[in-house]
């Protein structure tokens, strides 16, 4: 693969958006009310202790078994969020945080040909979570497919935690691949390289 | 997702199995050195051949029928029918990490033996297969054949034992194979090919052929130690990983690269490799962390709902067990290598690591039940030696497979409490011990762990900072309302989400229902496996299961409030 490096770490403009900057409210009361919807009950005197329904609500067939959500987890990273907003020669960047987070920095580059044009990395003191941090980057795009990538390391719990997110610009058609594919003994796809 | 088991293989009793008639593929002891040279600067004599006793190449040896003529070939006379010998040692090239400058080290290149893997010797003129072997651990292979002038070998991202294969998401899961040189066939011919990693000091400018291997030996590494250090091993089921020099951290299409992470899909492993964005194909506590979601899945029991997460997350504690109990097991897998590093940015250069073996129970940390930090600091002092104050405790590898087998049974969810609560039962004259080894995680009133007395975390009172998220399990009774309490504006996956309920059954179908003005999903299990479930986008929900007497079911409440407000939901359990 041919690669160029271009380290342009930049953006041009920075927009601290704090969505919610707020402190969490306190959980309520261990001793809640009862709706009223769920009426008639006896009582519900402990920390969210069972009390006895009155009326059950109809009976439906059992389910058959079903499977079980199973979302991919992959390796541990910060908990952010990158999105793009992609253009021929620009993109805005929304980095949003699911955590506080420290010393908060934020890399832009290139790769592929992809050429971002000015290099300083964004270095936040502190987010708040659910805070964005909006990132205005301009590059220089390559005819062929290229990508854009983005880093974010920051402190999160007393742990310097990082994300990385890339994002494709389809501008032109995909490098040639490496290899030759073949066909084994045993019928199967190979992707045959040599040796030097 | 329901667990599909295993399928069973035999079990693996040498390393060198003969796959062609007539054929005397060599085994173990081979006693021709890896003489090829390899720059840790990116150049490298891959692909050395040398040759003694004299050339055999040349008459008869360029038929396509020569796996035939082998096969009948040994011990025939005349001409090529003495027999050519041609043996060696296949490697790859391996980029360690390099901790002092946080990132991938290419002045420090080792060449390492490419183990297991599929060698086939192949006819140089008309490429046809004459035989087959697969590598020792030393990465030796040898061959015996007759009436070839010249050859070549592949060596493909494949073992047989158990049964793991590297393919190329992006181009159609074509396995990888590695040709070799051509050399004339003679009475000894060496042939040392070694995969290279394509780095030629600024970047990957020829082919990344060590990337897939390196891929193949980490997960090889950790099947062959379960299969070897246990009293019972584990029937592997075949596994496919999938690397790709595309393989970047953006979701979308799979088979364009597009894999969001490195990651396990509950079906196959993907790993990244796109350079100068994030690669991992050296990472190897990367690569046997996501091969343990694998192994744990379907010889063990994950019950882990997935989703994002990090060593610091205070997660529902299945997520936390899952992803503790992998990166232990990448530690005690790679022992003594126990340093977790992940590289990215450009070159590689950047980077993050952490020693897993430093115990650290600091506020910072949120120690306790729900803390992926917490379970692999247990779970990898469980299997150490006792070499420190709190860790007097050593049931090794095969303690610790024993115990995440057994929890295949438990009738809680997957979680330090069943497995730790296995360990106990399994090794009573350690409990003191182990109690040591969990108090250490004690911070304070929020976070911490208490003395775990069985899997359904009874006792427990660290909250780890959220309200309502103890006692672990609420015991629901026939005709009882609960209120399950959460906070929104955390990800689906995080313990402020979810919450637990055991429901004993009695042989007649319960109706689980419940009412928030919040989105909340209702999933009932029997022994981890998915008995009912009810997902609408409401939070008002119902779901009704068959039960068993004597069967004890759990309910996940779980809640997908965005906004950072605390909210319940009402709970009934009726017939």
């Amino acid at each position: 693969m041919k690669w160029s490096g271009f380290a342009g770490f930049v953006v041009i403009a920075l927009t601290a958006s704090c969505g919610n900057e707020t402190a969490r409210p306190a959980a309520p009361p261990d001793h809640a009310a009862v709706p009223p919807a769920v009426a008639p009950v006896a009582t519900v005197a402990e920390v969210e202790k069972g009390a006895a329904v009155v009326a059950p609500p109809a009976l439906v067939a059992p389910t058959a078994a079903v499977e079980k959500s199973a979302a991919e987890a992959g390796k541990p990273s910060a908990p952010i969020k990158v999105t793009a907003q992609l253009r021929p020669a620009a993109a805005d960047l929304d980095v949003v945080f699911a955590s506080d987070a420290t010393g908060v920095t934020i890399k832009v580059w290139g790769v592929d040909g992809l050429r971002v044009k000015s290099a300083a990395p964004v270095s936040v003191g502190s987010v708040k979570s659910g805070q964005t941090i909006k990132v205005a980057v301009q590059y220089d795009a390559p005819a062929t497919e290229s990508n854009l990538a983005v880093s974010v390391i920051g402190t999160f719990g007393g742990r310097e935690q990082v994300k990385v997110q890339s994002f494709t610009l389809s501008t032109g058609a995909a490098k040639a691949p490496t290899g030759e594919i073949k066909v084994d003994n045993e019928g199967r796809r190979v992707k045959v390289q040599k040796a030097e | 997702m329901i667990l599909s088991r295993p399928v069973f293989y035999s079990v693996f009793t040498s390393m060198c199995s003969v796959l062609a008639l007539g054929l005397t593929p060599g085994c173990g002891g081979d006693d021709s050195p890896a003489q090829s040279t390899s720059s840790g600067a990116g150049s490298s004599s891959a692909n050395s051949a040398s040759s003694s006793g004299g050339s055999g190449g040349g008459a008869g040896g360029s038929s396509a029928s020569s796996s035939s003529s082998a096969a009948s070939g040994t011990g025939g006379g005349g001409g090529q029918q003495t027999g050519f010998h041609l043996s060696g040692k296949v490697s790859y090239e391996s980029v360690p990490y390099n901790n002092a400058l946080e990132g991938l080290d290419y002045a420090g290149i080792k060449k390492r033996p490419i183990r297991g893997a599929s060698v086939r010797l192949l006819n140089a003129d008309t490429s046809a297969e004459i035989a087959k072997t697969v590598s020792d651990d030393k990465g030796g292979y040898s061959f015996n054949y007759v009436d070839t002038a010249s050859v070549k070998l592949w060596v493909s991202s494949e073992t047989k034992v158990p049964s793991i294969t590297v393919e190329d998401n992006t181009a159609g899961d074509a396995i990888y194979t590695m040709e070799s040189a051509v050399v004339a066939s003679g009475l000894d011919v060496k042939l040392n090919p070694v995969a290279t990693t394509g780095w030629t000091g600024a970047g990957y400018t020829k082919a990344r052929l060590a990337a897939p291997f390196a891929v193949l030996d980490a997960a090889y590494t950790a099947a062959h130690r379960f299969l070897t250090e246990t009293t019972t091993p584990p029937q592997m089921p075949p596994l496919k990983l999938n690397w790709s020099v595309d393989n970047r951290p953006e979701d979308g299409d799979k088979s364009l690269g597009q894999i969001g992470t490195s990651q396990w899909d509950h079906t196959e492993l993907y790993i990244l490799g796109k350079e100068s964005v994030d690669t991992d194909e050296f990472e190897g506590h990367i690569i046997v962390h996501e091969w343990t979601h694998f192994f744990q899945g379907k010889v063990g029991r994950s019950d882990s709902p997935g989703g994002s997460h990090n060593f610091t997350d205070v997660v529902d504690p299945r997520v936390a067990w899952g992803e503790g109990f992998a990166t232990a097991i990448s530690a005690i897998i790679l022992d003594p290598d126990t340093v977790y590093a992940d590289s990215y940015g450009l070159q590689q250069k950047d980077g993050f690591h952490y020693d897993l073996e430093v115990n650290d129970a600091s506020a910072g940390e949120n120690p306790g039940w729900y803390s992926e930090r917490t379970v692999s600091g247990i779970v990898f002092d469980l299997y150490d030696g006792a070499n420190e104050p709190f860790d007097k405790v050593n049931i090794g590898l095969n303690g610790i497979y024993t115990a995440m087998v057994a929890d295949r049974t438990t009738p809680a969810l997957t979680t330090i409490f069943s497995f730790t609560a296995g360990v106990k039962a399994a090794t009573p004259q350690a409990v003191a011990n182990i109690n040591t080894l969990v108090a250490f995680y004690k911070l304070d009133v929020s976070f911490g762990l208490d003395t775990i007395q069985d899997a359904w975390g009874t006792g427990e009172t660290h909250t780890g900072g959220v309200a309502s998220s103890v006692p672990v399990y609420r015991t629901a009774t026939i005709g009882s309302l609960w209120k399950a309490k959460f906070t929104g504006g955390a990800s689906e996956n995080k313990l402020t989400q979810n919450r637990y309920f055991r429901i004993a059954g009695d042989g007649q179908p319960i109706t689980v229902e419940s009412t928030c003005a919040s989105d909340v999903d209702l999933f009932v299990y029997k022994l981890g496996t998915s008995v009912a479930e009810a997902k609408s986008q409401s939070g008002d929900e119902m779901l009704t299961f068959a039960t068993t007497v004597g069967q004890t079911y759990v309910l996940v409440v779980q809640g997908f409030e965005t906004k950072a407000i605390a909210y319940s939901a009402d709970i009934t359990f009726t017939h």
